[in-house]
């Protein structure tokens, strides 16, 4: 697909649907060698190998947080929508909680769950698949294991890296970033990357990085600063943590972050607010911003996020978004003008924590409005997402600190602002245990 | 408060049925098998020996499944109008026993399940105030932040849960001054909570008795000794 424009393909397709498969299969494409373009698109025009559907029904792209409960709790609105859930990865891994396991204070087993298991306690259908494009005309995906009708089509893709953000802009720069110092917010073999590298560590600057900006999971890398320097206290090891924060000073849970790095961490956490990276250079391991140069050993390199690829490549994304993230009603996630289409958790552009009990909060009422829609009715009352969200701060006891908060709409402009925001910033053991509990519940959610 | 005035105050349908909904309009009672409220020696419990505000467990409608008994010593207000997630309603009629004052409801959180075990109980009655509820002699979930209020048929005062804690109906014998539970009230998740625990319940209950009915007798403990209780 990647010499191919988004409209020349949609116009194949279309094509192809007049012309038939195999006339598709055949079709010659500007500046291609026919041989090297058919077999993706044979790929593409073919129908995925799906049970007929049996209701009307809502594709929900992206197996995250969000499009795990948004596929369980449409079933559970109306029972009889039929529901396909389409995720590339072909195991679910958790980024909330996955600081711990870092520190080895949870097994894998705790974060890692199963689709099928998720898809066959709920009532959907799993596809294991990549989305490529998706042509709202004729209200169909296409993906690389062939395509699909909705009637409703929920995306929830979640983010993506915004290396040029941090003045990373070459690709082998980039790639050199990202393979070998990973950002660690998408998860995967970022997470497991980051976990070797603590365990080969034998000393020096560890340097974890802070992006300005709406980031994925506000409090989680002043959690990952504390639970690599929870490491190294358990190691032996003679290393420093370095924490570079774009942002003027810790996001949130400021207090109950400063009282960790200080009683518990100090000399090993070396913590610098106000550090916005305008360049890295990989390979001799330097990051820069306006004023400084610093030197590390290894680490965890942050940049900015955006909303996922997909929701750009889809034409959705809001022009004014400095994020990139989609255009859509702010209190009822369709795209402006297309209630059959919807954009929900990371990809979102209001400004509400991009993090997992809020993309489940937000994802029930997202299924109730897509139920409602789908049997002619509406939902007319907003409904604010619950961020909850817990940061394990020692290790040894396990000690949490907490937020719980909501959020509040202004009709006169419509801006969204925290309300009923509750710190809960004394770390305690009580905390540290309710930390596993949520996670718990939260995978009960989703998968059971 | 006898199990006839119960089902009275429910509606009244199909007196002295064992088992099922009892409710033409539908409403959540569900009469299950009696068990008896015993102490650890197997005595039966006296309520008047319930120390007032304190949390005590046992086991009902299955072995399995854990409920908080409370002698609340603050007025109920009862009976009330509450309404399961599915919109339908019940009626709780208040408490049983010295001064109406005991009650009993499931200790399974109706948001995701949380529950006590030997291991400790994120969810349990505070007579002080959490931080997350922000007062006192209120049941508090700490994993997710839900405050249900057992004065009111555990109704949900907060936080993510929607709906109240399933109510536990018991019978009380002024003569003996037991206690006996009869049925259920409200929300039904055992069936989800049996699946999705199954593996922990096995090896906690038995591979069998975990979803064995509790019948006869069941164990009162103060929940305090039947596990840590975390606050939040």
């Amino acid at each position: 697909m990647t010499d191919i424009k988004r409209r020349d393909f949609l116009k194949l397709t279309g094509a192809g649907a007049a012309a038939g498969t195999l006339g598709l299969a055949g079709a010659a494409l500007p500046g291609a060698a026919g041989a090297a373009r058919r077999a993706p698109l044979v790929v593409l025009d073919r129908p995925a190998d799906l049970p007929r559907p049996k209701g009307q029904r809502v594709v929900v792209v992206g197996g995250g947080w969000s499009g795990l409960t948004i596929a369980k709790y449409l079933k559970k609105e109306d029972p009889k929508l039929d529901v396909v859930l389409i995720e590339r990865r072909a195991l679910f891994l958790s980024c909330p909680v996955s600081n711990l396991w870092l520190a080895d204070l949870i097994d894998l087993e705790f974060i890692a769950h199963s689709y099928l298991d998720a898809a066959r306690h709920n009532g959907y259908l799993f596809l294991n698949a990549t989305v490529v494009d998706v042509d709202r005309d004729s209200r169909r995906v296409y993906t690389d294991q062939g395509h699909l009708r909705y009637d409703f089509l929920v995306l929830a893709p979640g983010i993506d890296y915004d290396y040029e953000a941090i003045g990373v802009t070459d690709p082998a720069e980039r790639f050199h970033l990202q393979t070998n110092y990973p950002a660690g917010f998408i998860p995967g073999s970022e997470h497991l990357s980051i976990r070797n590298k603590l365990e080969d560590f034998e000393g020096g600057t560890f340097l974890l990085t802070v992006p300005s900006g709406n980031y994925r999971c506000l409090p989680g890398p002043y959690e990952r600063a504390c639970m690599v320097a929870s490491w190294f206290k358990r190691e032996g090891i003679k290393g420093k943590v370095l924490l570079l924060d774009a942002n003027p000073d810790i996001t949130i849970k400021k207090d109950g972050f400063h009282a960790a790095f200080d009683e518990l961490y100090k000399g090993i956490i070396e913590y610098v607010p106000s550090f916005e990276i305008t360049g890295v250079d990989p390979y001799r391991r330097k990051v820069r911003s306006e004023f400084a140069e610093v030197d590390f050993d290894d680490g965890a390199i942050y940049p900015r996020v955006r909303g996922a690829r997909l929701i750009e490549m889809l034409g959705l994304v809001d022009p004014k978004s400095p994020q990139k993230e989609a255009r859509i009603d702010v209190r009822f996630y369709n795209v402006i003008g297309d209630r059959r289409v919807y954009v929900a958790g990371d990809s979102r552009p209001m400004p509400f924590s991009k993090s997992g009990n809020t993309a489940n909060s937000e994802g029930k009422f997202v299924a109730k409005i897509v139920a409602a829609r789908a049997n002619g009715r509406d939902v007319r009352e907003w409904q604010s997402p619950h961020t909850v969200c817990y940061s394990m701060v020692n290790a040894d006891p396990m000690e949490a600190i907490s937020v719980d908060a909501y959020y509040a709409y202004n009709p006169k402009d419509g801006s969204f602002r925290f309300d009923r925001v509750k710190l809960f910033e004394q770390r305690s053991p009580d905390r540290g245990q309710a930390t596993l509990e949520w996670a718990r519940g939260l995978y009960r959610d989703m998968f059971g | 408060m006898h199990r006839r005035d119960f089902l009275r105050l429910c509606g009244g349908a199909v007196a002295g049925a064992a088992a099922g909904p009892l409710l033409a309009d539908g409403a959540p009672f569900v009469a299950r098998t009696h068990a008896r409220l015993v102490d650890g020696e197997g005595r039966p419990l006296r309520a008047e020996a319930l120390a007032v505000d304190e949390t005590y467990l046992f086991h009902y409608p299955f072995r399995s499944t854990p409920c908080f008994l409370l002698r609340l010593g603050r007025p109920v207000r009862a009976p009330v109008t509450l309404r399961t997630a599915d919109g339908r309603a019940y009626r709780w009629p208040g408490g049983v026993g010295p001064g109406g004052a005991v009650v009993a409801f499931s200790a399974i959180c109706t948001h995701l399940m949380t529950h006590p075990t030997r291991q400790g109980s994120f969810i349990a009655f505070h007579r002080r105030p959490t931080e997350v509820a922000g007062r006192p002699y209120v049941i508090t979930c700490c994993a997710h932040g839900s405050v249900f209020d057992p004065h009111e048929g555990a109704r949900v005062l907060t936080g993510p849960a929607t709906q109240p804690l399933t109510a536990v109906v018991l019978e009380h014998d002024p003569a003996s001054d037991t206690l006996t539970a009869v049925g259920t009230a409200g929300a039904d998740l055992y069936r989800e909570f049996l699946r999705t625990f199954r593996r922990e319940l096995r090896a906690a209950f038995g591979r069998r008795e975990y979803r064995a009915p509790a019948a006869g007798e069941t164990r009162v403990w103060r929940l305090a000794d039947y596990a840590r209780v975390f606050r939040c």
